[in-house]
């Protein structure tokens, strides 16, 4: 494996240019939208115009088909393939009545002047639903030649659906995402393992998000002048029209989607995100350090930050920043510098939380309630962990722009391992979600506990709307993903999993890798082949759990019987040998023989470590391939063991249950006891309360 | 009202030995569903090496997998054992109230503590317990019909765009619940207090004239009640206190310490309760002289059966 390792080193060595930053400063710009909208807040309205070009970026296809999604229609009715999944409901929000969403497109020609509409159709390539319009295809009349572009100007109607699902309005608070006639993604030959061209255009399922080419946006909204508004990148230019609205401008490079909210309530929080006051140099020369980079490698720069804030979360308004500015700092350390100008991050309106905890380039929107302002539930870190989680989508997602609908693991999942450890970085491991009164509970623990053993039925690689049942998609997509980069991490070593990450994250901004390529890497970088575990936890779905099924310790019994010797024949009873054993127990002159059966009671198999503890010696530490059923460790020491431990520093998060890791040879009541008490504190009150009522 | 406290104080003050019974009592009634509990935390987590983190921290992790993956088989008695355990302290409540009452009224005679104890527990339990009823049935009903009423009429504030509305909403319903729940469980301390009083028999009639009662006297009936509430309070704080700056109870020293300070609450929660009774027998006398002495001939109606003693 060493050598085709190298032949993968020396290709990618070739592909890369040896420059001092190995960061892509720009996309391929595949789409460029000019969009007018403007907002009818009564009707909750859209009206557009768009002015789309795209690039053919196949440098042999000719493309004479166009697909296009209409998101919005998912909520147009009941027959969609959005609310036959979702049962009108996602993410415990209720679809509301009568308030559906949909877009028409009532006007699409080409630059030069055709008319296209006539030949626009809905197509349902996932599914075959007839029913559903989010996926629209036309025919071209003339073909788009390989690596030409082709221009045109659609006109819509859009109609907001009261919140749900991330997009709509509740009262006057708008966030409108997913709101445009928004062009699929055409892959050549050899992108993402495609063998052939072809288009990537999935209708919108209740468990998937997105997929969109790279490009630029120029953005002109109209909206009435009284709101306040936040949107994907910078505001260049605004106007004041007659009737009482404005125009604002807002433009991004770099990027595949553009959202925006507006609301008169929002309260307007600034801070800027300083490289140099927000990260000490120590920090970056500890980042640089553990990456093998340079310091300036590792340099991050300036950012606006901008929180438009409910009225009522006020006393959040730091945290939000906080937030935002650990993201910045974080993930900007580990995977490359965060290199937009402006973080816009959105906090909803009450009523309005199907809206939050959603990711758009350069702008997020996060999660939060008026009781966390104030004690005790201030110590509940879950606003921060919405905001830390979203901003990571600018990496994840917004910047490697992986297939969610195919392969959600590689942002969601992704996303997840690095929010648990920014959230360490910032509160201290074991403590991210909460501390409290002595209660704690950490990221880690949130994603371990979703674990179970009879999750076995699905996979981490397959297609977002595929799960049985559909509820399993989040522990798939996140959190397992979660463990299994967290595991590999344990077993190669923090620095290793840093320079993977930071690798993966450089070779693949702006672009859209496939799981393939994160293998790819992760075996090149660390020289060794693991396919063996992806085979097994990411392409399969087989559980992992490693026990002690026994332990045992016992002085070595003397011999009885008969015996030839040089001196003749010599019987020794039972109770001689008996005997002599108790006697050197006395004497402390006996050895013992110890015995541990580690068991692999999962499918799965990992390399594990197992430490021995005897009596008044330090550690023993052991390791074992993990592949067979049973191992066996066998010692004769002059000591008694004191326990054995699988996985001692729980370092293997995939491990269903870490509770049958661990034997004493005598138990510790302390535990139990601790924990009881609590208990029995518990119930005395209660039924002291109730008997004397 | 400061007098009937300090009276009601005085009074557990000098019961100790009531205040030490129902603590017993209730102590060993808890060990019915705390006893599995131990069963089932032993077997797994006296077996986990010394790395465990089970000592330095309350760990939800770990709970969770010690439910999820137990090996005593006992996890799924724990519930049934709480719930019979709430029952019985239930009933036992009717029982132990009587015997509660007859002490509370002979404060010379504590050398025949045990008997009048007993005594009272059997002399008033069934009456206690139709009394029980009586005021849990009214009770459910009223609490039912006020929830939906405030409900109701709170609605409205948990659509508005004014998210603290959604939470003054939840807070006022709850409220109002507490103050009707209070008004039929002081009428029950009344009507018991009356009845160990008056000797009377007919249960409704002396609810009925308890309820109008802490009606007419709501100031001081509700202002006794809080204080008592505001004394559990306080405890409470203490008690967090402790167990936010102790040190984990990671050594047998630690957990003996804690148990020991666990039991110094319950027992003061105890001494709080028999207080508020003295305080509240000390108020009734005040307010409602005794129209006859004890024990007074009332009309039996039909409907009150007698005492099977
Ligand atoms: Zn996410």
């Amino acid at each position: 494996m060493r050598s085709m390792a190298s032949v993968i080193l020396f290709a990618a060595l070739a592909v890369v240019p040896a420059k001092a930053d190995p960061l892509p400063q720009k996309s391929d710009q595949v789409v460029q939208y000019q969009i007018a909208v403007s907002l009818d807040p009564a009707k909750k309205q859209l009206q557009g115009t768009e002015r789309l070009t795209w690039r053919n970026p196949s440098t042999t296809d000719t493309v004479g088909e166009l697909r296009f999604h209409l998101y919005l229609n998912a909520f147009k009715n009941t027959k969609t393939t959005f609310v036959k999944e979702s049962g009108g409901q996602l993410r415990g929000d209720e679809m509301a009545e009568n308030a559906w969403g949909w877009i028409d497109v009532t006007s699409l020609k080409t630059a030069a002047g055709a008319d296209l509409k006539a030949g626009l159709t809905f197509i349902q390539p996932d599914d075959g639903n007839n029913d559903d319009q989010t996926v629209a295809s036309v025919v071209l009349p003339e073909p788009v030649p390989p690596g030409g572009s082709i221009t045109l100007d659609i006109v819509f109607t859009a109609q907001l659906p009261q919140v749900f699902a991330r997009t709509g309005y509740k009262d006057d608070f708008f966030l409108v995402g997913q709101w445009f006639p928004k062009i699929g993604v055409y892959e050549p030959a050899g992108m993402r393992g495609q063998t052939q061209g072809g288009w990537n255009c999935h209708q919108f399922h209740a468990n998937s998000e997105f997929y969109a080419d790279y490009g630029s946006f120029r953005v002109e909204i109209t909206i009435p002048s009284n709101y306040v508004m936040g949107a994907t990148g910078v505001r260049t230019n605004q106007r004041t029209n007659p009737g009482g609205t404005t125009t604002y401008v807002y433009e991004q490079a770099d990027v595949h989607d553009f959202a925006w909210t507006a609301d008169p309530d929002y309260v307007v929080i600034t801070a800027k995100f300083s490289a140099t006051e927000d990260v000490s140099p120590a920090e970056y020369a500890r980042i640089a350090k553990l990456l093998g980079r340079s310091l300036d490698e590792v340099k991050l720069s300036d950012v606006d930050i901008t929180v438009l804030l409910q009225p009522d979360h006020r006393p959040q308004a730091q945290r939000h920043v906080d937030a935002a500015k650990a993201g910045l700092k974080w993930f900007g350390l580990w995977y490359g510098r965060y290199p937009y100008k402006t973080l816009t991050v959105v906090d909803p309106a009450p009523g309005g939380g199907g809206a939050g905890g959603m990711e758009y380039p350069t702008f997020i929107t996060a999660g939060s309630s008026w009781l966390l302002n104030y004690w005790p539930f201030d110590k509940l870190h879950s606003a921060e962990a919405v905001t830390i989680h979203e901003f990571g989508h600018q990496f994840w997602y917004a910047m490697v722009g992986n297939n969610e609908f195919e392969e959600a693991w590689l942002d969601e999942g992704f996303n997840t391992y690095s929010t648990a450890k920014t959230m360490t970085a910032v509160f201290g491991r074991d403590r991210t979600m909460l501390e409290f009164l002595g209660i704690s509970l950490g990221e880690w623990d949130v994603n371990r506990l979703s674990n179970s053993p009879t999750l076995k039925y699905n996979r981490i690689l397959q297609n977002s709307w595929s799960y049985v049942p559909p509820g399993t998609y989040g522990f798939y997509s996140y959190q397992k993903p979660a463990l299994v980069l967290g595991t590999l991490e344990g077993y190669i070593g923090e620095e290793m999993m840093a320079r993977i990450m930071r690798t993966y994250h450089e070779r693949w901004r702006f672009k859209h890798p496939r799981s393939e390529d994160f293998f790819a890497l992760v075996n090149e970088l660390t020289g060794q082949d693991f396919g063996w575990y992806f085979d097994q936890v990411v392409r399969g779905g087989d559980v992992l759990d490693y026990d002690i099924s026994s332990a045992t310790t016992r002085p070595v019994r003397a011999d009885s019987g008969v015996f030839d010797g040089p001196g003749g024949r010599k019987t020794v009873s039972e109770e001689a040998a008996h005997k002599q054993t108790e006697d050197a127990v006395k004497a402390k002159t006996a050895q013992y023989e110890t015995s541990v059966v580690v068991r692999r009671r999962g499918e799965v198999y990992f390399p594990v470590t197992v430490a021995f503890k005897f009596e008044g010696k330090p550690e023993v530490r052991m390791t074992w391939d993990g592949v067979a059923r049973t191992n066996t460790f066998k010692f004769v020491r002059p000591e008694k063991l004191e326990w054995a431990d699988v996985d001692p520093d729980r370092k293997v998060l995939l491990d269903v249950n870490w509770l049958n890791n661990g034997r004493r040879i005598e138990d510790d009541l302390k535990p139990s006891a601790s924990w009881t008490s609590r208990w029995l504190f518990l119930v005395q009150n209660i039924v002291t309360t109730l008997g004397l009522f | 009202m400061l007098a009937s406290i300090g009276h009601g104080l005085r009074a557990a003050g000098t019961q100790r030995k009531l205040v030490l019974l129902l603590w017993a009592w209730y102590g060993l009634l808890s060990f019915v569903p705390v006893f599995p509990a131990f069963v089932w935390l032993s077997s797994g987590l006296n077996m986990r090496p010394a790395s465990a983190t089970a000592l330095q921290r309350f760990d939800f992790g770990l709970l969770s997998e010690l439910s999820n993956y137990d090996q005593s088989g006992v996890f799924g008695l724990l519930v049934v054992a709480a719930m019979a355990a709430m029952v019985v302290a239930l009933v036992s409540s009717t029982f132990v109230m009587g015997g509660v009452l007859e002490v509370l009224g002979s404060e010379d005679e504590p050398r025949m503590f045990m008997h009048r104890f007993s005594r009272g527990c059997g002399h008033f339990f069934w009456r206690f317990v139709r009394l029980a009823l009586i005021a849990g049935i009214s009770l459910a009903i009223v609490v039912g019909i006020v929830a939906a009423a405030v409900g109701a009429m709170t609605a409205p504030m948990g659509k508005t765009e004014w998210e603290p509305g959604w939470y003054l909403a939840g807070l006022i319903t709850v409220v109002s619940i507490a103050i009707a729940a209070a008004y039929f469980l002081l009428g029950l301390d009344y009507a018991r207090i009356r009845v160990a009083r008056d000797g009377s028999r007919g249960m409704f009639k002396a609810y009925v004239a308890s309820l109008g009662f802490v009606a007419r006297h709501a100031l001081p009936a509700y202002g006794l009640g809080l204080t008592f509430v505001a004394a559990l309070a306080g405890v409470a704080l203490l008690y967090l206190a402790y167990e936010t700056n102790s040190p984990a109870a990671a050594t047998t020293g630690a957990i003996v310490l804690l148990l020991l300070f666990q039991q110094i609450v319950v027992i003061a929660r105890v001494f709080a309760r028999v207080g508020l009774i003295g305080a509240e027998r000390h108020y009734f006398a005040l307010a409602s002289p005794a129209a006859t002495p004890a024990p007074a001939v009332v009309t039996v109606t039909t409907a009150d059966v007698p005492p099977p003693v």
